[in-house]
């Protein structure tokens, strides 16, 4: 009787034993994943300074992208360069094609801390001219922040004169 | 006359007379005339009360005068007298008093046929009036100090061949306890309890012979006096029975037991297993020391112990079996004893210096063991019952067991004994009784209160002054049982005294009668001091011993005590093997007493029983072995599960540190996102600007460094399908005569791939022209820039 009832105890102590034990292994085991996730999260914790300077530099340096336009108004006057390149360069405009349509990518609009939202627009260009003043023009309108998105040139229109289709992007800020 | 004249004259027991004596002083019919000291004892003599009725006025005293008014046998004072023993019932009854009426009128009529005359026409307290002369029958023991100083030590005593310092003092009981606690030797040599108990022994024995000389009752008889007026409350018995004890006692390793019980050299040799439910007697025998078997002589208990083992047990089972024995060879005295709050060794030290100071005997010539029982909690003192014994013949013994490699483990008193039967016994019981053991030699008389050994006291009046040739006590000091020519003499006298005791007839035969009063008186005064010494008294005795053999003891006891009285036997759980020898006619209750204490409490063996090893560790490495297991494991489990707690509050806190880790990354992956969205707005300017740039940049290239041949009809710059790959397509001519035109094709195409702007150029197609003289004219191309 004393025998069983030893056995029963030591029975009973080696299942709660290796029960424990197990369950003890895993839950070091979970630790240890735990602990590798939170050294990771430290470390990430420690580059956010740098992050975070290099996101103020970029935000600051947003403004400096493009002229403000407060207005669309404003912002078509801002076109009146084109007329004057072409009389700088005898390029006759045969049409002026502007898209109010911003097409920089949406998730812009998630940043909260800019002062200005950037927004580039779709402007095409018909012109008919000297192939080398066509040239110029285009550096002149490359230094005035507008951006070639395409460009067609045609010879032998009207002589020496070319025809070309020249599709830029210009950019603008927009007060938030 | 004497009181024991009296109940000579008038046939009738005289330890009733002075109950009718106390009855008669009640009723105010008698009062206490004088008092006088006799040696330390108050002797009271009475005068009778003058009766309404007594024309002759005045008082008459109960004394030796043989003119006394009572001793004349005046028939006119026989009518009060049998009133006042009925006076109780007809008083005016009270709360207390009604509830006690059933046992009042229980003694009344008990009383009232005593009293009724008797065959030659008187009653018995006709004869007490007329005939008494003299009755003390009470006295009062003057106190004394627990031991005396070596200075008082004044008056000396020769016993044998020693002559003994003793104190002065009266040879009440308490003034013989003074007198052997204090009792050193004359020629400095240290007394032991041995001689202490003999010179007690002789002391009493000159109490009991000048009382009867003096007339003096050895005792009140009074049962009023050993009786309680209010019940107890009951006190719960202290727990350890059942599984718990049985599992106990198995651990302590007495699952097999033997045990021996010597009295005067009749030794009861028991061996025994001890089952859930009780005893299991497998062997029992009974020997006479001295012996001879075989021609091997065998003197005393040890060499008995040896030769039982020997014969009867297997050697390699010796070590396993519980050894208990119980020896009257062996002196003990038991007190309670009253200490300090002490602990520890402070506390052994001073229980052993108090109780050897006590009984002025040498702290290392004595052997001490106590039991603690428990005090109120504002009681700033602890008390004990302790228990001394001589060390000189237990250890002499044990030392001669150990070195045959037998291992003995209990001996205690037969107080204890007596104690642990009646604990057995009576499970239910209330915890209070009286145990009166009548010895060969001694009679012991044990109180119980709550379960707890109170005091315990001896009288030299015992089984032996019943018989004609009593058996002569063994011990220490010599004995004929030494001699082994003495053989069959302490056998044959043991068995005649049991023979005699039970033809005995103690009501009717003079001589027995005067030797049972005296048990009795020796009794009552016993118990009476304990009543003194402020211990509860049951209304229960249990009698055991040789002395029970003594026929209807238990009726007479209880008749003149007025207490129930039972025979103290071997416990109901006791069965025996199949093939073992049952001895009908013994009783074997000292024996199974011994086994019934699994903590072997008062055990008066030396302490070095308890740690040696040699027997302690084999008989239990079984037990050791499975006590490590289990604590081992118990060990790692606890450790386990301490370990699991840890580990789960380790996982709690690194699941809420990385928690607020990951709440703190969010803004991370917030300024990491945002920081994304301004760098796409930066780079997707950077790029139009860079490819502005670039398309220039190329055609500049195009119209300074290509030959003048080639003339461009079209040229279309586009982003690609994808917008990825910035695609530049010029579609022109060469208008060269023969096979120049291809050359300067060729030239073109050379000048484009080493331009560095440029990362793939590609002539998608060609064709040329002939004119009618049939030689190669212009040539058309198709190019593919790739920025």
């Amino acid at each position: 009787m004393l025998l069983g009832l030893v056995s029963v105890a030591v029975l009973g102590l080696l299942y709660f034993n290796v029960s424990t034990l197990a369950e003890n292994s895993s839950r070091k085991g979970e630790i240890e994943k735990l602990q590798l996730e939170i050294e990771d999260a430290n470390a990430k914790l420690e580059d956010i300074a740098p992050l975070i300077t290099s996101y103020k530099d970029k935000t600051a340096a947003l403004s400096s992208l493009a002229t403000v336009f407060n207005s669309e108004i404003d912002y078509l006057a801002s076109l009146e360069i084109l007329n004057r390149l072409s009389k700088k360069y005898q390029i006759s405009i045969d049409e002026i094609l502007p898209r109010l349509e911003n097409t920089l990518p949406a998730v812009q609009g998630e940043l909260t801390d800019p002062e200005y939202t950037v927004e580039r627009y779709a402007l095409d260009l018909r012109v008919t001219g000297r192939f080398l003043n066509i040239g110029q023009m285009l550096d002149d309108l490359e230094e005035n922040d507008f951006a070639i998105r395409s460009l067609e040139i045609n010879t032998g229109v009207n002589g020496s004169n070319v025809y070309a289709v020249m599709g830029l992007y210009s950019y603008r800020l927009v007060a938030k | 006359m004497s009181a024991n004249d009296i109940a000579e004259q008038i046939d009738f027991p005289r330890q009733k007379i002075y109950y009718h004596i106390k009855k008669l002083e009640k009723a105010n019919l008698i009062f206490v005339a004088e008092t006088e000291i006799v040696n330390g004892i108050t002797k009271k003599s009475y005068l009778k009360v003058e009766d309404e009725s007594d024309d002759g006025g005045g008082t008459d005293q109960l004394d030796d005068s043989a003119e006394s008014g009572i001793a004349e046998g005046d028939s006119e004072e026989r009518e009060p007298a049998e009133s006042v023993e009925y006076e109780p019932v007809s008083e005016e009854p009270t709360e207390e008093s009604t509830t006690r009426v059933p046992r009042e009128e229980a003694q009344v009529e008990r009383h009232a046929d005593e009293l009724k005359p008797t065959p030659s026409g008187e009653s018995i307290l006709d004869k007490l009036l007329t005939r008494s002369s003299s009755a003390t029958v009470s006295r009062e023991e003057p106190l004394y100090k627990e031991t005396a100083a070596s200075e008082e030590l004044t008056e000396s005593i020769m016993l044998g061949d020693v002559v003994y310092l003793i104190p002065e003092a009266d040879y009440s009981l308490g003034g013989i306890d003074y007198i052997v606690r204090s009792a050193q030797r004359k020629d400095g040599k240290r007394i032991t309890l041995q001689e202490k108990r003999s010179l007690g022994d002789h002391l009493e024995r000159l109490r009991i012979d000048m009382t009867g000389e003096s007339d003096e009752p050895v005792a009140d008889f009074t049962t009023e006096e050993i009786h309680e007026e209010k019940e107890r409350e009951e006190v719960q018995k202290p727990k350890g029975v059942g599984w718990g004890l049985y599992l106990k006692r198995r651990l302590s390793g007495y699952i097999n037991a033997v045990t021996f019980a010597e009295i005067d050299g009749k030794v009861k040799y028991l061996r025994a297993s001890i089952t859930q439910r009780g005893f299991r007697i497998l062997d029992q025998e009974i020997y006479h020391l001295p012996m001879k078997i075989d021609g091997e002589p065998i003197v005393d208990l040890p060499s008995l112990v040896q030769y039982v083992y020997r014969n009867k047990i297997k050697k390699k089972n010796w070590q396993k079996l519980y050894l208990a024995y119980y020896s009257n060879r062996y002196s003990f005295n038991m007190d309670p004893l009253r200490t300090p709050d002490l602990k520890g060794k402070e506390l052994d030290g001073f229980i052993k210096t108090s109780m050897c100071k006590r009984f002025s005997v040498e702290p290392e010539s004595a052997i001490v063991n106590w039991i603690e029982y428990k005090s109120r909690a504002d009681d700033p003192q602890r008390y004990f019952i302790a228990s001394v014994g001589d060390r000189s013949p237990i250890e002499e013994d044990y030392r001669k067991l150990v070195a045959a490699k037998i291992q003995p483990r209990f001996t205690t008193s037969i107080a204890k004994i007596q104690f642990d039967l009646y604990r057995y016994n009576f499970p239910e019981d209330h915890g209070d009784i009286i145990l009166v053991y009548i010895g060969t030699h001694r009679t012991s008389i044990t109180i119980i209160n709550d379960w707890e050994i109170k005091d315990s006291r001896r009288s030299i009046v015992s089984a032996d002054d019943f018989v004609d040739s009593p058996v002569h006590e063994s011990g220490a000091e010599g004995s004929e049982l030494s001699s082994i020519s003495g053989l069959e003499v302490g056998d044959a006298r043991l068995k005649g005294m049991v023979s005699a005791l039970r033809s005995l007839d103690v009501r009717n035969d003079k001589k027995a009668r005067a030797v049972f009063e005296k048990l009795e008186s020796e009794i009552y005064a016993t118990i009476k001091y304990f009543k003194h010494e402020g211990h509860y008294l049951s209304k229960h005795i249990l009698v055991s011993g040789i002395g029970t053999n003594l026929p209807n003891i238990e009726e007479y006891i209880s008749e003149d005590f007025e207490k129930t009285v039972s025979k103290l036997v071997l416990p109901e759980t006791v069965q025996y093997a199949d093939d073992a020898l049952k001895i009908e006619e013994e009783d074997f209750s000292v024996n199974i007493g011994l086994l019934l204490d699994p903590k072997d409490r008062l055990n008066l063996l030396p302490d070095e029983q308890r740690s040696n090893s040699r027997f302690i560790y084999p008989l239990n490495l079984g037990k050791i072995a499975a006590a490590i297991l289990i604590l081992l494991g118990s060990f790692v489990s606890i450790n386990s599960y301490f370990e699991a707690i840890r580990l789960e509050s380790e996982l709690k806190s690194h699941q809420l540190e990385l928690s607020t880790l990951v709440k703190q990354n969010s803004l991370f992956y917030d300024i990491s996102y945002k920081l994304a969205v301004t760098e796409l707005i930066h780079g997707t300017k950077a790029y139009d600007q860079y490819l502005s740039k670039k398309v220039f940049q190329v055609l500049k290239f195009l119209t300074s460094a290509l030959p003048e041949a080639v003339l461009f009809d079209r040229l279309v710059f586009s982003k690609g399908e994808d917008g990825k790959t910035p695609v530049l397509t010029l579609t022109g001519r060469i208008s060269s005569s023969g096979a120049e035109s291809n050359i300067v094709l060729n030239k073109m195409m050379f000048n484009l791939r080493d331009y560095e702007m440029l990362k793939q150029v590609t002539l998608r197609d060609r064709n040329q022209n002939t004119d009618g003289s049939g030689e190669s004219g212009t040539v058309n191309f198709t190019v593919d820039l790739n920025l």
